[in-house]
Protein backbone atom coordinates (compact mmCIF):
# COMPACT_ATOMS: atom_id res chain seq x y z
CA UNK A 1 0.00 0.00 0.00
CA UNK A 2 1.46 3.34 -1.01
CA UNK A 3 1.94 5.53 1.99
CA UNK A 4 3.46 8.97 2.05
CA UNK A 5 5.20 8.45 5.38
CA UNK A 6 5.84 12.19 5.37
CA UNK A 7 8.07 11.82 2.32
CA UNK A 8 7.86 13.56 -1.03
CA UNK A 9 5.17 12.55 -3.47
CA UNK A 10 6.20 11.66 -7.00
CA UNK A 11 5.38 14.61 -9.29
CA UNK A 12 2.46 12.88 -11.01
CA UNK A 13 0.78 12.33 -7.64
CA UNK A 14 1.06 15.83 -6.24
CA UNK A 15 -2.32 16.72 -7.81
CA UNK A 16 -4.00 14.23 -5.48
CA UNK A 17 -3.38 16.60 -2.57
CA UNK A 18 -5.72 19.17 -4.05
CA UNK A 19 -8.84 18.18 -2.07
CA UNK A 20 -7.09 18.11 1.30
CA UNK A 21 -5.30 21.35 0.38
CA UNK A 22 -8.60 23.17 -0.09
CA UNK A 23 -9.72 21.98 3.35
CA UNK A 24 -6.42 22.75 5.09
CA UNK A 25 -5.97 19.05 5.74
CA UNK A 26 -2.29 18.87 4.87
CA UNK A 27 0.78 18.81 7.06
CA UNK A 28 2.88 22.00 6.70
CA UNK A 29 5.52 20.37 4.48
CA UNK A 30 2.81 18.89 2.25
CA UNK A 31 1.11 22.25 1.97
CA UNK A 32 4.36 23.95 1.01
CA UNK A 33 5.08 21.30 -1.61
CA UNK A 34 1.60 21.67 -3.04
CA UNK A 35 1.82 25.47 -3.10
CA UNK A 36 5.09 25.22 -5.03
CA UNK A 37 3.24 22.93 -7.44
CA UNK A 38 0.48 25.52 -7.78
CA UNK A 39 3.07 28.05 -8.95
CA UNK A 40 3.67 25.79 -11.96
CA UNK A 41 0.26 24.28 -12.65
CA UNK A 42 -2.58 26.46 -13.98
CA UNK A 43 -5.04 23.55 -13.99
CA UNK A 44 -4.53 22.88 -10.31
CA UNK A 45 -4.67 26.61 -9.56
CA UNK A 46 -8.03 26.79 -11.30
CA UNK A 47 -9.42 23.75 -9.51
CA UNK A 48 -7.96 24.75 -6.14
CA UNK A 49 -9.57 28.17 -6.42
CA UNK A 50 -13.01 26.62 -7.05
CA UNK A 51 -12.67 24.07 -4.25
CA UNK A 52 -11.39 26.70 -1.83
CA UNK A 53 -14.33 28.91 -2.73
CA UNK A 54 -16.74 26.05 -2.01
CA UNK A 55 -15.04 25.56 1.36
CA UNK A 56 -15.36 29.30 2.02
CA UNK A 57 -19.06 29.19 1.25
CA UNK A 58 -19.34 26.28 3.66
CA UNK A 59 -17.28 28.12 6.26
CA UNK A 60 -19.33 31.29 5.94
CA UNK A 61 -22.55 29.36 6.37
CA UNK A 62 -21.37 28.67 9.93
CA UNK A 63 -21.15 32.38 10.74
CA UNK A 64 -22.31 33.53 14.12
CA UNK A 65 -21.98 36.98 15.70
CA UNK A 66 -18.60 37.45 17.31
CA UNK A 67 -18.44 38.54 20.96
CA UNK A 68 -18.76 42.33 21.28
CA UNK A 69 -15.37 42.67 22.99
CA UNK A 70 -13.56 41.19 20.00
CA UNK A 71 -13.77 44.28 17.82
CA UNK A 72 -11.97 46.56 20.27
CA UNK A 73 -9.39 43.88 21.02
CA UNK A 74 -8.62 43.43 17.33
CA UNK A 75 -8.51 47.15 16.55
CA UNK A 76 -6.19 47.77 19.46
CA UNK A 77 -3.87 45.01 18.38
CA UNK A 78 -3.66 46.13 14.76
CA UNK A 79 -2.78 49.64 15.89
CA UNK A 80 0.53 48.20 17.05
CA UNK A 81 0.95 45.63 14.25
CA UNK A 82 3.05 46.62 11.24
CA UNK A 83 1.94 45.30 7.89
CA UNK A 84 3.89 42.96 5.67
CA UNK A 85 4.89 43.62 2.09
CA UNK A 86 3.47 41.74 -0.90
CA UNK A 87 6.21 39.08 -0.82
CA UNK A 88 4.81 35.85 -2.17
CA UNK A 89 7.62 33.71 -0.90
CA UNK A 90 7.98 32.04 2.47
CA UNK A 91 10.95 33.26 4.52
CA UNK A 92 12.47 29.79 4.21
CA UNK A 93 12.72 30.01 0.45
CA UNK A 94 14.37 33.37 0.62
CA UNK A 95 16.80 32.04 3.21
CA UNK A 96 17.77 29.22 0.84
CA UNK A 97 18.52 31.75 -1.85
CA UNK A 98 20.48 33.97 0.49
CA UNK A 99 22.58 31.08 1.77
CA UNK A 100 23.32 30.22 -1.87
CA UNK A 101 24.55 33.78 -2.40
CA UNK A 102 26.66 33.61 0.76
CA UNK A 103 28.26 30.38 -0.39
CA UNK A 104 28.93 31.77 -3.86
CA UNK A 105 30.47 34.82 -2.28
CA UNK A 106 32.69 32.70 -0.01
CA UNK A 107 33.89 30.69 -3.00
CA UNK A 108 34.77 33.92 -4.79
CA UNK A 109 36.70 35.13 -1.72
CA UNK A 110 38.84 32.02 -1.66
CA UNK A 111 39.78 32.28 -5.32
CA UNK A 112 41.12 35.81 -5.22
CA UNK A 113 42.72 38.32 -2.95
CA UNK A 114 39.90 39.88 -0.98
CA UNK A 115 39.99 43.63 -0.53
CA UNK A 116 38.31 45.02 2.59
CA UNK A 117 35.13 45.99 0.81
CA UNK A 118 34.50 42.42 -0.33
CA UNK A 119 34.68 41.28 3.26
CA UNK A 120 32.17 43.97 4.05
CA UNK A 121 29.87 42.65 1.35
CA UNK A 122 30.21 39.08 2.59
CA UNK A 123 29.35 40.31 6.04
CA UNK A 124 26.42 42.14 4.54
CA UNK A 125 25.20 38.99 2.86
CA UNK A 126 25.67 36.97 6.04
CA UNK A 127 23.84 39.69 7.88
CA UNK A 128 21.07 39.45 5.34
CA UNK A 129 20.91 35.71 5.96
CA UNK A 130 20.51 36.32 9.68
CA UNK A 131 17.82 38.82 9.05
CA UNK A 132 16.08 36.52 6.57
CA UNK A 133 15.96 33.73 9.14
CA UNK A 134 14.22 36.15 11.45
CA UNK A 135 11.52 36.63 8.85
CA UNK A 136 12.60 39.67 6.87
CA UNK A 137 10.00 41.40 4.79
CA UNK A 138 10.76 43.10 1.53
CA UNK A 139 9.01 46.25 0.51
CA UNK A 140 9.24 46.51 -3.27
CA UNK A 141 7.88 49.48 -5.20
CA UNK A 142 4.35 48.69 -6.37
CA UNK A 143 5.39 48.05 -9.94
CA UNK A 144 8.15 45.65 -8.98
CA UNK A 145 7.72 41.92 -8.84
CA UNK A 146 8.91 40.73 -5.45
CA UNK A 147 10.64 37.71 -6.94
CA UNK A 148 12.65 39.89 -9.31
CA UNK A 149 13.44 42.21 -6.43
CA UNK A 150 14.86 39.45 -4.26
CA UNK A 151 17.12 38.46 -7.13
CA UNK A 152 18.18 42.05 -7.69
CA UNK A 153 19.00 42.46 -4.00
CA UNK A 154 21.00 39.26 -4.02
CA UNK A 155 22.93 40.26 -7.10
CA UNK A 156 23.59 43.77 -5.84
CA UNK A 157 24.97 42.77 -2.49
CA UNK A 158 27.15 40.05 -3.98
CA UNK A 159 28.30 42.06 -7.01
CA UNK A 160 32.09 42.15 -7.38
CA UNK A 161 32.17 45.95 -7.21
CA UNK A 162 29.68 46.29 -4.34
CA UNK A 163 30.52 48.97 -1.79
CA UNK A 164 29.08 49.03 1.72
CA UNK A 165 28.61 51.98 4.03
CA UNK A 166 27.06 52.35 7.45
CA UNK A 167 23.63 53.86 7.69
CA UNK A 168 22.47 55.20 11.03
CA UNK A 169 18.96 53.82 11.05
CA UNK A 170 19.14 51.26 13.80
CA UNK A 171 22.06 49.06 12.83
CA UNK A 172 22.11 49.37 9.07
CA UNK A 173 24.09 49.45 5.85
CA UNK A 174 23.70 50.60 2.31
CA UNK A 175 25.24 48.54 -0.46
CA UNK A 176 25.83 50.07 -3.89
CA UNK A 177 27.04 48.51 -7.10
CA UNK A 178 27.91 50.36 -10.29
CA UNK A 179 27.72 47.12 -12.26
CA UNK A 180 24.16 46.53 -11.06
CA UNK A 181 23.41 50.27 -11.00
CA UNK A 182 21.51 49.66 -7.82
CA UNK A 183 21.38 50.52 -4.13
CA UNK A 184 20.23 48.31 -1.27
CA UNK A 185 19.55 49.65 2.22
CA UNK A 186 18.99 47.23 5.05
CA UNK A 187 19.13 47.07 8.82
CA UNK A 188 17.80 45.95 12.14
CA UNK A 189 16.68 47.78 15.22
CA UNK A 190 15.12 50.63 13.29
CA UNK A 191 12.47 52.55 15.21
CA UNK A 192 8.95 52.75 13.82
CA UNK A 193 8.08 56.10 12.31
CA UNK A 194 5.10 57.96 13.74
CA UNK A 195 1.67 56.79 12.70
CA UNK A 196 0.82 57.62 9.12
CA UNK A 197 4.50 58.14 8.26
CA UNK A 198 7.02 56.01 6.42
CA UNK A 199 10.75 56.10 5.80
CA UNK A 200 11.83 57.18 2.35
CA UNK A 201 15.17 56.70 0.66
CA UNK A 202 16.68 59.57 -1.34
CA UNK A 203 19.54 59.50 -3.85
CA UNK A 204 21.64 62.65 -3.73
CA UNK A 205 23.66 62.87 -6.92
CA UNK A 206 27.05 64.49 -7.46
CA UNK A 207 25.39 67.44 -9.17
CA UNK A 208 23.15 68.03 -6.18
CA UNK A 209 19.93 66.66 -7.64
CA UNK A 210 17.78 64.74 -5.21
CA UNK A 211 16.02 61.70 -6.59
CA UNK A 212 13.17 60.13 -4.63
CA UNK A 213 13.66 56.50 -3.77
CA UNK A 214 11.27 53.89 -2.39
CA UNK A 215 9.40 54.13 0.89
CA UNK A 216 9.88 51.39 3.43
CA UNK A 217 8.80 50.35 6.92
CA UNK A 218 10.54 48.26 9.55
CA UNK A 219 8.93 45.05 10.72
CA UNK A 220 10.13 44.20 14.22
CA UNK A 221 12.88 46.73 13.54
CA UNK A 222 14.08 44.97 10.40
CA UNK A 223 13.96 46.56 6.98
CA UNK A 224 15.34 46.14 3.52
CA UNK A 225 14.77 48.18 0.40
CA UNK A 226 16.17 48.24 -3.11
CA UNK A 227 16.29 50.86 -5.83
CA UNK A 228 17.91 51.16 -9.23
CA UNK A 229 20.33 54.10 -9.29
CA UNK A 230 23.05 55.58 -11.48
CA UNK A 231 25.69 54.75 -8.90
CA UNK A 232 28.62 56.34 -10.76
CA UNK A 233 27.02 59.77 -10.23
CA UNK A 234 25.71 59.06 -6.76
CA UNK A 235 27.10 61.22 -3.99
CA UNK A 236 25.25 60.03 -0.94
CA UNK A 237 22.07 58.39 0.29
CA UNK A 238 19.58 59.93 2.63
CA UNK A 239 16.63 58.59 4.63
CA UNK A 240 13.83 60.83 5.79
CA UNK A 241 10.45 60.38 7.43
CA UNK A 242 7.63 61.20 5.03
CA UNK A 243 3.85 60.84 4.99
CA UNK A 244 2.79 57.30 4.04
CA UNK A 245 3.06 56.82 0.29
CA UNK A 246 6.16 59.02 0.02
CA UNK A 247 6.90 62.50 -1.30
CA UNK A 248 8.47 64.05 -4.37
CA UNK A 249 10.75 66.21 -2.28
CA UNK A 250 11.99 65.52 1.22
CA UNK A 251 9.58 67.24 3.55
CA UNK A 252 10.19 65.44 6.77
CA UNK A 253 13.01 64.92 9.20
CA UNK A 254 16.22 63.50 7.73
CA UNK A 255 17.13 60.59 9.98
CA UNK A 256 20.19 59.09 8.33
CA UNK A 257 22.77 59.62 5.65
CA UNK A 258 25.41 57.40 4.09
CA UNK A 259 28.22 58.57 1.85
CA UNK A 260 29.33 56.31 -0.95
CA UNK B 1 -30.25 42.48 19.07
CA UNK B 2 -27.93 45.23 17.78
CA UNK B 3 -25.43 42.78 16.30
CA UNK B 4 -28.09 40.98 14.35
CA UNK B 5 -29.46 44.19 12.89
CA UNK B 6 -25.98 45.26 12.01
CA UNK B 7 -25.35 41.98 10.22
CA UNK B 8 -28.54 42.52 8.27
CA UNK B 9 -27.66 46.03 7.28
CA UNK B 10 -24.25 45.25 5.90
CA UNK B 11 -25.05 41.99 4.18
CA UNK B 12 -26.06 44.11 1.26
CA UNK B 13 -28.30 41.69 -0.50
CA UNK B 14 -30.80 41.36 2.31
CA UNK B 15 -34.07 42.41 0.66
CA UNK B 16 -36.33 45.18 1.92
CA UNK B 17 -39.40 43.02 1.51
CA UNK B 18 -39.98 39.26 1.44
CA UNK B 19 -41.13 39.56 -2.16
CA UNK B 20 -37.69 40.37 -3.44
CA UNK B 21 -36.01 37.54 -1.56
CA UNK B 22 -34.87 34.58 -3.65
CA UNK B 23 -38.04 32.60 -4.09
CA UNK B 24 -38.31 28.93 -3.27
CA UNK B 25 -38.67 28.09 -6.93
CA UNK B 26 -35.36 29.75 -7.79
CA UNK B 27 -33.54 28.38 -4.81
CA UNK B 28 -32.35 25.20 -6.47
CA UNK B 29 -29.54 23.10 -5.15
CA UNK B 30 -27.69 23.65 -8.43
CA UNK B 31 -27.43 27.41 -8.29
CA UNK B 32 -28.77 30.72 -7.23
CA UNK B 33 -31.27 33.17 -8.61
CA UNK B 34 -29.72 35.88 -10.80
CA UNK B 35 -30.43 38.47 -8.06
CA UNK B 36 -28.56 36.46 -5.48
CA UNK B 37 -25.64 35.92 -7.84
CA UNK B 38 -25.40 39.63 -8.53
CA UNK B 39 -25.54 40.36 -4.81
CA UNK B 40 -22.75 37.87 -4.19
CA UNK B 41 -20.60 39.46 -6.89
CA UNK B 42 -21.20 42.90 -5.47
CA UNK B 43 -20.23 41.70 -2.03
CA UNK B 44 -17.11 40.01 -3.39
CA UNK B 45 -16.09 43.21 -5.16
CA UNK B 46 -16.67 45.18 -1.98
CA UNK B 47 -14.52 42.81 0.05
CA UNK B 48 -11.75 42.94 -2.53
CA UNK B 49 -11.78 46.75 -2.48
CA UNK B 50 -11.65 46.76 1.32
CA UNK B 51 -8.71 44.36 1.22
CA UNK B 52 -6.81 46.70 -1.12
CA UNK B 53 -7.39 49.66 1.16
CA UNK B 54 -6.50 47.61 4.22
CA UNK B 55 -3.24 46.63 2.54
CA UNK B 56 -2.36 50.31 2.41
CA UNK B 57 -2.98 50.70 6.14
CA UNK B 58 -6.52 52.03 5.98
CA UNK B 59 -7.93 51.14 9.41
CA UNK B 60 -11.39 52.36 8.50
CA UNK B 61 -11.49 49.88 5.62
CA UNK B 62 -10.32 47.16 7.98
CA UNK B 63 -13.03 48.12 10.45
CA UNK B 64 -15.61 47.63 7.71
CA UNK B 65 -13.97 44.34 6.76
CA UNK B 66 -14.35 43.33 10.40
CA UNK B 67 -18.05 44.13 10.28
CA UNK B 68 -18.55 42.03 7.19
CA UNK B 69 -16.37 39.05 8.09
CA UNK B 70 -15.97 38.76 11.86
CA UNK B 71 -19.07 36.61 12.16
CA UNK B 72 -17.79 34.19 9.55
CA UNK B 73 -14.30 34.11 11.08
CA UNK B 74 -15.58 33.59 14.62
CA UNK B 75 -18.34 31.17 13.62
CA UNK B 76 -15.97 28.95 11.66
CA UNK B 77 -13.40 29.03 14.47
CA UNK B 78 -16.09 28.14 16.97
CA UNK B 79 -17.30 25.21 14.91
CA UNK B 80 -13.80 23.79 14.67
CA UNK B 81 -12.40 24.47 18.15
CA UNK B 82 -15.75 24.10 19.96
CA UNK B 83 -14.77 26.28 22.92
CA UNK B 84 -15.99 29.92 22.71
CA UNK B 85 -12.97 31.41 24.51
CA UNK B 86 -10.56 29.52 22.29
CA UNK B 87 -12.60 30.56 19.27
CA UNK B 88 -12.35 34.19 20.32
CA UNK B 89 -8.55 33.86 20.58
CA UNK B 90 -8.33 32.17 17.19
CA UNK B 91 -10.62 34.79 15.63
CA UNK B 92 -8.50 37.62 17.00
CA UNK B 93 -5.27 36.05 15.76
CA UNK B 94 -6.82 35.42 12.35
CA UNK B 95 -8.19 38.93 11.97
CA UNK B 96 -4.87 40.48 13.01
CA UNK B 97 -3.14 38.26 10.47
CA UNK B 98 -5.58 39.49 7.81
CA UNK B 99 -4.52 43.02 8.69
CA UNK B 100 -0.83 42.21 8.83
CA UNK B 101 -0.66 40.31 5.54
CA UNK B 102 -3.37 42.13 3.56
CA UNK B 103 -0.84 43.12 0.88
CA UNK B 104 -0.30 39.43 0.07
CA UNK B 105 -3.89 38.91 -1.01
CA UNK B 106 -3.84 38.27 -4.75
CA UNK B 107 -7.25 38.83 -6.37
CA UNK B 108 -6.31 36.67 -9.36
CA UNK B 109 -5.75 33.67 -7.08
CA UNK B 110 -9.17 33.74 -5.35
CA UNK B 111 -11.75 35.82 -3.52
CA UNK B 112 -11.09 37.96 -0.47
CA UNK B 113 -13.61 35.91 1.45
CA UNK B 114 -11.85 32.63 0.79
CA UNK B 115 -8.48 34.22 1.58
CA UNK B 116 -9.76 35.49 4.93
CA UNK B 117 -11.55 32.28 5.84
CA UNK B 118 -8.53 30.19 4.86
CA UNK B 119 -6.47 32.17 7.37
CA UNK B 120 -9.15 31.65 9.99
CA UNK B 121 -9.63 27.96 9.22
CA UNK B 122 -5.92 27.18 9.23
CA UNK B 123 -5.47 28.83 12.62
CA UNK B 124 -8.47 26.96 13.97
CA UNK B 125 -7.25 23.56 12.78
CA UNK B 126 -3.71 24.27 14.01
CA UNK B 127 -5.18 25.03 17.41
CA UNK B 128 -7.31 21.91 17.45
CA UNK B 129 -4.39 19.74 16.41
CA UNK B 130 -2.19 21.07 19.14
CA UNK B 131 -4.86 21.02 21.82
CA UNK B 132 -5.92 17.42 21.32
CA UNK B 133 -4.19 14.19 20.52
CA UNK B 134 -5.41 12.31 17.51
CA UNK B 135 -6.76 9.48 19.63
CA UNK B 136 -8.97 11.88 21.54
CA UNK B 137 -10.33 13.35 18.33
CA UNK B 138 -11.01 9.95 16.77
CA UNK B 139 -13.00 9.02 19.87
CA UNK B 140 -14.86 12.31 19.67
CA UNK B 141 -15.97 11.62 16.11
CA UNK B 142 -18.49 9.00 17.21
CA UNK B 143 -19.83 11.01 20.14
CA UNK B 144 -20.28 14.23 18.25
CA UNK B 145 -22.11 12.77 15.28
CA UNK B 146 -25.24 12.60 17.42
CA UNK B 147 -24.95 16.20 18.56
CA UNK B 148 -24.25 17.70 15.14
CA UNK B 149 -27.80 18.64 14.27
CA UNK B 150 -28.55 20.21 17.63
CA UNK B 151 -25.46 22.42 17.37
CA UNK B 152 -26.46 23.59 13.89
CA UNK B 153 -29.79 24.88 15.19
CA UNK B 154 -28.20 26.72 18.09
CA UNK B 155 -25.58 28.47 16.00
CA UNK B 156 -28.12 29.70 13.48
CA UNK B 157 -30.18 31.58 16.06
CA UNK B 158 -28.21 34.82 15.75
CA UNK B 159 -27.96 34.79 11.94
CA UNK B 160 -29.72 37.12 9.60
CA UNK B 161 -32.18 35.74 7.12
CA UNK B 162 -29.64 35.72 4.36
CA UNK B 163 -27.14 33.72 6.37
CA UNK B 164 -29.88 31.19 7.13
CA UNK B 165 -30.50 30.91 3.44
CA UNK B 166 -26.78 30.38 2.77
CA UNK B 167 -26.66 27.70 5.43
CA UNK B 168 -29.62 25.96 3.82
CA UNK B 169 -27.88 26.05 0.43
CA UNK B 170 -24.73 24.55 1.90
CA UNK B 171 -26.69 21.82 3.65
CA UNK B 172 -28.45 21.04 0.39
CA UNK B 173 -25.07 21.00 -1.36
CA UNK B 174 -23.55 18.68 1.21
CA UNK B 175 -26.61 16.51 0.71
CA UNK B 176 -25.42 15.73 -2.83
CA UNK B 177 -22.35 13.96 -1.46
CA UNK B 178 -22.30 10.26 -0.71
CA UNK B 179 -22.27 9.41 2.97
CA UNK B 180 -18.61 8.39 2.72
CA UNK B 181 -17.62 11.62 0.98
CA UNK B 182 -19.50 13.71 3.49
CA UNK B 183 -17.87 11.90 6.37
CA UNK B 184 -14.42 12.52 4.90
CA UNK B 185 -14.88 16.22 4.14
CA UNK B 186 -16.43 16.84 7.55
CA UNK B 187 -13.53 15.17 9.34
CA UNK B 188 -11.14 17.37 7.45
CA UNK B 189 -13.02 20.64 7.43
CA UNK B 190 -15.00 20.67 10.65
CA UNK B 191 -12.69 18.62 12.83
CA UNK B 192 -9.33 19.65 11.49
CA UNK B 193 -8.08 16.17 10.67
CA UNK B 194 -5.23 15.96 8.19
CA UNK B 195 -6.00 13.64 5.30
CA UNK B 196 -3.58 11.12 6.80
CA UNK B 197 -5.39 11.24 10.14
CA UNK B 198 -8.72 10.98 8.37
CA UNK B 199 -7.58 7.87 6.48
CA UNK B 200 -6.58 6.29 9.79
CA UNK B 201 -9.79 7.29 11.54
CA UNK B 202 -11.90 5.95 8.66
CA UNK B 203 -9.79 2.83 8.25
CA UNK B 204 -9.18 3.41 4.55
CA UNK B 205 -6.08 3.75 2.38
CA UNK B 206 -4.64 7.26 2.02
CA UNK B 207 -5.56 7.42 -1.67
CA UNK B 208 -9.18 6.64 -0.85
CA UNK B 209 -9.35 9.39 1.76
CA UNK B 210 -7.82 11.92 -0.64
CA UNK B 211 -10.21 10.94 -3.42
CA UNK B 212 -13.31 11.08 -1.21
CA UNK B 213 -12.31 14.53 0.00
CA UNK B 214 -11.68 15.81 -3.50
CA UNK B 215 -14.77 14.23 -5.05
CA UNK B 216 -16.94 15.43 -2.19
CA UNK B 217 -15.65 18.97 -2.50
CA UNK B 218 -16.17 18.93 -6.26
CA UNK B 219 -19.80 17.97 -5.70
CA UNK B 220 -20.23 20.75 -3.16
CA UNK B 221 -18.64 23.23 -5.52
CA UNK B 222 -20.93 22.19 -8.36
CA UNK B 223 -24.03 22.20 -6.14
CA UNK B 224 -23.26 25.70 -4.97
CA UNK B 225 -22.65 26.85 -8.53
CA UNK B 226 -19.28 28.34 -7.60
CA UNK B 227 -18.14 30.73 -10.32
CA UNK B 228 -14.52 31.17 -11.20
Amino acid sequence: MTHDAGGLLPPEEIHTLIGPYALDALEPHEREAFERHLDDCPECREEAAGLTEAAAEWGESLATAAPEALRAAVMQEIARTPQASPSSHAPERMRARVMGAVEADARRDRRRFAPTWLVGVAAGVAFLATVAVGGLLLRPAPEQDSVAMEQDVMMTISAPDAVTADLELGSAHVVCSEKMDAVVAMGTGAPMPDEGMEYQLWLVMDDGTMEPGPTFMPADGEFMTYTPAHVADLHHIMVSVEPAGGSDQPSGEVVAEATV
Amino acid sequence: MPDERRLRAVNGAVPASPASAPSGADRTAEGQSPDARAADRERAARLAALMQRTARGDTQAFDELYTLMSGAVYGLALRVVRDPHLAEDVAQEALVEVWRTAARFQPERGTARSWILTIAHRRAVDRVRSEQSQADRAAQVAVEAEHAEATDEHELVLDSMQLEWRAARVRAGLGTLTALQREAVELAFLKGFTHTEAATALGVPLGTAKARIRDGLIKLRDALGVER
